[in-house]
């Protein structure tokens, strides 16, 4: 232990500890005040994190947990490649996927840290920027089949040269995007936010000196690894298994994953995977490594810093050339939402299966939560006569899965129902903004996966175009998870719903207005509505109706093991329909719901059980 | 001109101020009384009125104002004994209270429970599913009803709502605050069918955008309000008893006090208001000792609370929560986190660092040395080791602090690991609490662009001076003052309150907006104002009415208050400056090429402010009547020095024996029986003229 904190009293770390972490919270606060964007300061769309000066993980902020990593690869990239021309005061500027960003749109602002000349130390972070000028607006492009179509791609160059910003570069990239306005803003928060980081580490270091620090940061990563590795000490050594399967224009993709444990290591292997396709659902090797140390931060790393510590004792094998690991140059800009959750997905499933086989640490499981993507980008003309590119956030409402002793939390905001910090806008605000009207946003009966603990529901809305001057805008979808359900259940729990997206004809929708102009359910709609393929670009256009439905969280257990109580209140709750109570739970009741027929529901529980024998399993 | 009485009910007691017509202050301290905190209210009252050598039944009649705070509506919501509200909303948007954004999960939670995710739920419902109702109706952006609501369809759902017997209703409607005229009418059919039912709506709370937020902030107040109200009943009708015959004004965590009759219909308001009444009393203060920046910190049994006050005004929080529940009510914007005297000291098992809260023994089981039951070490506990408390002057010696068992305890649980002696593991624990209580002044300080240096600490609460004396100057602040009242801070402060009537439109106008327009709305709002003022029984010379309209740029999300002229004809020139006004602020505000200007500017909200000014006393100095001399010390212990880095003969002076002027050098350690404050050999002391400490460092 005490060689963990050579050279530094115990005080002085705790103080440093508590002061590094609030420098990232300072970060993010500065990237919301400056850019001042829906996506920034409303969805959190972001990262904010300080690297060492040989870009290892110091402080993971709050935000995104899947560009924690890849920022660090970041960090390495631009101090090997630029070495001797890293000077004080620069700022690079990097979103090249194959190097080290998951996809175009998450751009990286990588900012040295000097003290008397030397580099000590690095910061990143990261925005969503509204648009760069990819073949679809927004950044997720559904109809790209090459990188080349997924707008503009930087290796890294210095967007801030010795302190002064180089206006022509600048220019020059604000001008490849459909809306220079706002990606300006996005820059300058970004720049804003690592300036921040950078006097704060200076002045720390001006204080407690530079000996300190680094004895610091070293102890920092070594408490993390030594805790991490103690932990994975007490947890069985085994290879647990799961699968994700992503929808892509109508073909299933395979991403199988064996997570072994063994001692103190944790080795993640994708082997089996599918082939890259021909759409931007891809995520390069980055992708995939941030996806599993999202799910190993939030799931494992509970009581110790995010840093480089969390990463030593993992190893992310991904086939070249597959899903999961594509090859330069596949399209990757749906990467973030796609291959990367995936590879979460799978993490949390065999991450909470080796914790389910431990007493002390049952209780940690936790199921996959709104497991897919439902992220729709829109542009076109608002009702003020400007264009406009912008996203619809109602998913990150999103659903997390259930725990081995209580139900999911419904609508828990994020991805994947883990650490992500991201959450949904309002209404009125999309309304008075965007050219758009809601008929409902509600949570989805049933979309929680049913289990003896049911995973959190997720929702569903639907809106038109609304005072549109054009009478229509562009959607462009960039999903999966129609065709299979990717938040996988635990220990017998089904998994959460999928995700659905269709739309509504005038002709089907207006008769349920009767004189009111707005419908608030689409029940009794009986023609056969056009149910839209998960990756899409078209319009929405006036009589015509958008619905959307995310992914629920899956459940944990028998779900004819749940709590006849607890089945009544989520009918109560409008969570479950009466028949999801009595077909999957096996509850049978009595004057409505009034009262559970205990007996009945013995025989029908019975039925069901029997059924699963007669039940081929393939 | 009569008496003015703030009383201020905490956990533990409840403090009374009482400022007699001359000027003059008494203060009493009474217990609260949980099952009925009206009666410790009277309770205190009295105490402080027999201080004078009063009768309560004689004074009562006599007084003017009585300010009060109350927790009465936060604890009906944090131990979920409210009342059974429901909900009535637009169909289709039913669950927006239980979706909340997706940002209920964590919403106001620390970094600790953040990355936990496993761990974190949202809040149980304050109003269950079952008892929202969904109406059919629309209203758009611009306020045009597009579906009407309808008599049939709102009665059907008050009917259901009243069959489970709900006795508050929260009702909130899409775009409400641009047309209101739905949830009025839901309101007036409630009135109709139950006038029992207490109902409040958004557009007359809050008639803010944002969905979500509004929706919380109307239930909370319905679930609250009846309680609330009938505590209020019950204290009013008590006082009246005792003779006391003007209106009861109540603390708002805005700020300000309201009268009882207002206050009644917005118990949102008063939630947390207790560490607000403290900034107010810091502020008053500052402006009487001539200070404009001010840190208010104030350090209780579980948590370290900061306030600021820059150029004489308070700042207001940017998104605050309740209970995990986003709030549209103006809050002051007061920061805190656990570290407390009560605050728990433990090993971390992995690298055996000494860990300082969050958790916190409280008052009950409390720290080791009271010796109640406490088994764990506190930061009481260590700056007790330290010499810093006095074991046997503790609650002026009603208390006998345990400095063996403690001693005992240090031993078992810290040392071994910690390879120190008990007094040097009480010095580390003394180092962390103050560098955490210094990251959070760093984070309301120079997180937010302002410069610790240029402000004077304010340091109350029973723990703080113990240990404001170590941060201050690691944050290079170079003047702490340690106030008079500190005792009775809290009341203080509930007393020295305006009177702050907040009025507030919505109305998105595209700048440039048409001046006609915006003259009416301000015009409109400001004869409720001064109706309201007039009411309260302020004339024109002790109050002050102004307008302000929030700006932001289309597409970006943060608006600002910018001032208007206090013309009953606004010109399109006034305008402009305002305009012009609001660019400027948001560059000082976010920084330079922050505005996204091609998307133009919209104006959100109007608002008036309508301020009846408290009587202050009038607080005598008392200078002349000091000696001007060093104080003499009424006695030696070994008080740790962090200095020196050890155990020092520390001299110990007691307050009572402390006149104006009286100045020492550190070290030493001044008592009261209820504060204690350190001063460092590094630093000095003095007693300005109206009893306030004030440390300096030694360049000063």
């Amino acid at each position: 232990m005490t060689e963990i904190l050579k050279g530094v009293d115990k005080v002085t770390f705790e103080v440093l500890r508590h002061r590094l972490w609030q420098i990232t919270d300072e970060m993010a606060i500065m990237l919301k005040r400056v850019s001042g964007s829906p996506s920034t300061a409303q969805v959190h769309d972001f990262m904010v994190a300080l690297y060492t000066k040989d870009g290892e993980i110091l402080s993971g902020g709050f935000g995104v947990p899947w560009h924690i990593t890849s920022a660090s690869a970041a960090c390495k990239y631009v101090a090997k490649k630029f070495a001797s021309s890293i000077h004080e005061g620069d700022t690079f500027l990097l979103n090249d996927p194959y190097l080290a960003a998951i996809h175009q749109s998450d751009v990286y602002l990588v900012t040295p840290i000097h003290h008397m000349g030397k580099l000590v130390a690095w910061c990143a972070n990261f925005v969503h920027v509204t648009d760069i000028g990819a073949i679809d607006p927004g950044g997720f492009s559904p109809r790209a089949t090459s990188v080349f179509h997924e707008g503009m791609r930087f290796k890294g160059v210095k967007i801030v040269e010795a302190g002064e910003l180089r206006t022509d570069l600048f220019d020059s990239i604000i001008g490849m995007s459909r809306e220079p306005g706002m990606v300006a803003l996005d820059l300058r928060s970004q720049i804003a936010s690592n300036n921040v980081a950078k006097t704060r580490v200076a002045d720390l270091i001006e204080k407690h000196g530079w000996k300190t620090i680094r004895a610091v940061m070293k102890g920092l990563i070594d408490f993390t690894e030594k805790g991490f590795r103690a932990r994975l000490s007490e947890l069985p050594d085994a290879t647990w298994r799961t699968v994700q399967h992503i929808d892509i224009l109508g073909k299933g993709y395979r991403i199988p994953l064996a997570m072994t444990k063994k001692g103190t290591d944790l080795r993640f292997d994708f082997e089996g995977a599918s082939p890259q396709s021909p759409r931007g659902l891809n995520c390069t090797y980055w992708g995939a490594l941030g996806g599993v140390m999202g799910a190993v931060f939030s799931l494992l790393c509970f009581g110790f810093p995010w840093n480089e510590g969390a990463l030593r004792p993992v190893t992310v094998v991904a086939p070249e050339g597959s899903i999961i690991n594509c090859r330069y140059p596949s399209p990757v800009s749906i990467s973030t939402v796609a291959g990367t959750i995936s590879a979460a997905n799978g993490a949390i499933t065999t991450i909470s299966k080796m914790l389910g086989s431990s007493d002390k640490y049952s209780h940690e499981m936790l199921a996959v939560g709104n497991g897919c993507s439902c992220v729709i980008r829109q542009a076109g003309i608002n009702q003020e006569g400007a264009y406009y590119v912008s996203g619809l956030w109602d998913w990150l409402s999103g659903s997390s899965g259930a725990r081995s002793y209580a139900d999911g939390v419904d609508t828990s905001g994020g991805q994947a129902g883990i650490m992500t910090m991201m959450q949904a806008t309002n209404i009125e605000s999309t309304e008075s903004t965007y050219p758009l009207l809601y008929m409902f946003r509600g949570q989805s009966a049933d979309s929680g996966g049913p289990g003896k603990f049911r995973g959190g529901v997720s929702g569903e809305c639907c809106f038109t175009v609304y005072d549109a001057p054009e009478k229509r805008i562009d959607l462009i979808i960039s999903g999966w998870g129609v065709e299979a359900a990717a938040s996988t259940g635990l220990s017998g729990g089904y998994p959460g719903s999928s995700a659905r997206f269709a739309m509504y004809k005038a002709s089907e929708v207006e008769p349920l207005f009767k004189k009111a102009k707005i419908t608030t359910d689409l029940v009794g709609v009986k023609a056969k509505v056009e149910e839209l393929p998960p990756q899409w670009a078209g319009e929405l256009s006036e009589g015509k109706y958008m619905y959307l439905r995310w992914a629920g969280g899956g459940g944990y257990g028998d779900p004819l093991e749940r709590d006849v109580e607890l089945v009544r209140a989520d009918i109560e709750k409008e969570l479950i329909s009466k028949d999801a109570a009595t077909g999957i739970y096996g509850v049978v009741f009595r004057d409505g719901i009034a009262s559970v027929d205990k007996r009945a529901t013995l025989a029908k529980r019975k039925i069901l059980r029997s059924r699963r024998h007669g039940e081929k399993i393939r | 001109m009569g008496y003015s009485i703030g009383v201020d009910v905490g956990g533990t007691f409840t403090d009374c101020v009482v400022i007699s017509p001359d000027g003059s202050i008494a203060t009493g301290k009474s217990l609260s009384i949980p099952d009925d905190f009206s009666e410790g209210v009277i309770n205190s009252i009295k105490v402080a009125i027999e201080s004078l050598g009063e009768k309560s039944h004689k004074i009562l009649p006599q007084t003017d104002y009585l300010c009060h705070g109350t927790t009465v509506a936060e604890n009906a919501l944090l131990t979920r004994t409210g009342a059974k509200a429901g909900l009535i909303t637009t169909r289709g948007f039913e669950d927006t209270i239980l979706i909340m954004r997706g940002k209920g999960r964590i919403a106001g939670l620390g970094e600790e429970a953040i990355t936990h995710p496993v761990m974190t739920d949202k809040p149980i419902p304050l109003i269950p599913r079952k008892l929202i109702e969904g109406v059919l109706e629309r209203v758009d952006y611009k306020g045009r009803v597009l579906t009407p609501i309808s008599k049939r369809e709102v009665s059907t759902a008050i009917g259901r709502l009243k069959k489970q017997k709900v006795n508050a209703i929260a009702v909130c409607l899409l775009w409400s605050f641009k047309n209101s005229s739905h949830e009025r009418f839901v309101k007036e059919t409630i009135h109709q069918m139950d006038p029992s039912i207490f109902v409040t709506t958004s557009s007359d709370l809050v008639p803010v955008e944002g969905e979500y937020e509004r929706t919380a902030t109307t239930a909370i107040n319905a679930y609250a309000g009846p309680v609330f109200s009938s505590y209020l009943g019950a204290l009013t009708r008590k006082l009246r008893k005792n003779g006391f015959k003007k209106q009861l004004l109540v603390m708002q965590a805005y700020g300000g006090v309201l009268p009882a009759s207002v206050a009644v219909e917005r118990s949102v308001g008063v939630i947390e208001s207790g560490p607000v009444a403290g900034v107010i009393a810091s502020q008053f203060l500052a402006s009487k000792l001539g200070y404009q920046n001010v840190i208010a910190a104030d350090m209780g049994g579980t948590t370290f609370k900061v306030g600021l006050i820059r150029s004489g005004t308070f700042q207001y929080a940017n998104e605050p929560t309740i209970a995990q529940y986003s709030m549209l009510t103006p809050r002051l914007d007061i920061v805190s986190i656990g570290a407390g005297g009560g605050s728990i000291a433990s090993i971390e098992p992995l690298t055996g660092t000494l860990r300082v809260g969050p958790q916190s023994a409280g008052a009950k089981p409390g720290p080791i040395c009271y010796g109640v039951g406490g088994e764990e070490p506190t930061v009481t506990d260590a700056d007790l080791l330290l010499g810093y408390l006095n074991p046997d002057y503790f609650l002026g010696g009603r208390m006998k602090l345990q400095v063996q068992k403690t001693m005992r305890i240090f031993e078992e649980k810290l040392c071994k690991t910690l390879k120190l002696d008990p007094l040097q593991a009480a010095e580390a624990i003394y180092r962390i609490a103050n560098s955490q209580m210094a990251d959070l002044i760093r984070k309301v300080t120079i997180e937010r662009g302002e410069d610790p240096r240029e402000f004077v600490l304010f340091s109350y609460g029973g723990a703080s001076p113990v240990h404001s004396c170590s941060y201050a100057p690691e944050l290079q602040i170079a003047k702490t003052i340690v106030p008079a009242t500190s005792s009775v801070y809290g009341a203080f402060g509930v007393v020295t309150s305006d009177v702050i009537h907040e009025y507030l439109l919505s109305d998105h106008l595209t700048v440039p907006a048409e001046p006609g327009r915006v003259s009416k709305i301000f015009s409109d709002l400001e004869a409720s104002a001064r109706d309201d003022l007039q009411a309260d029984g302020f004339g024109s010379k002790e109050s002050t009415i102004s307008r302000l309209m929030e700006i932001r740029y289309r597409r970006q999300v943060h608006q600002l208050p910018v001032p208007v002229p206090q013309k009953h004809r606004l010109n399109s020139r006034d305008l402009a400056q305002v305009y012009a006004d609001f660019e400027q602020l948001y560059e000082t505000t976010y920084g330079p090429g922050t505005a996204f200007r091609e998307a133009g500017m919209e104006i959100v909200h109007f608002r008036v402010r309508a301020v009846g000014f408290a009587r202050r006393p009038p607080f005598v100095k008392t200078i002349g009547k000091g000696n001007g001399g060093k104080a003499s010390a009424s006695g030696r212990r070994k008080v740790f020095s962090e200095k020196d880095k050890a155990f020092v003969m520390t001299p110990i002076y007691d307050l009572k024996g402390f006149k104006p002027g009286n100045t020492l050098v550190g070290p030493a350690v001044i008592e009261t029986p209820v504060t204690t404050v350190v001063v460092r050999s590094d630093q000095s002391a003095e007693m300005d003229g109206y009893r306030n400490i004030i440390i300096t460092g030694e360049e000063n």
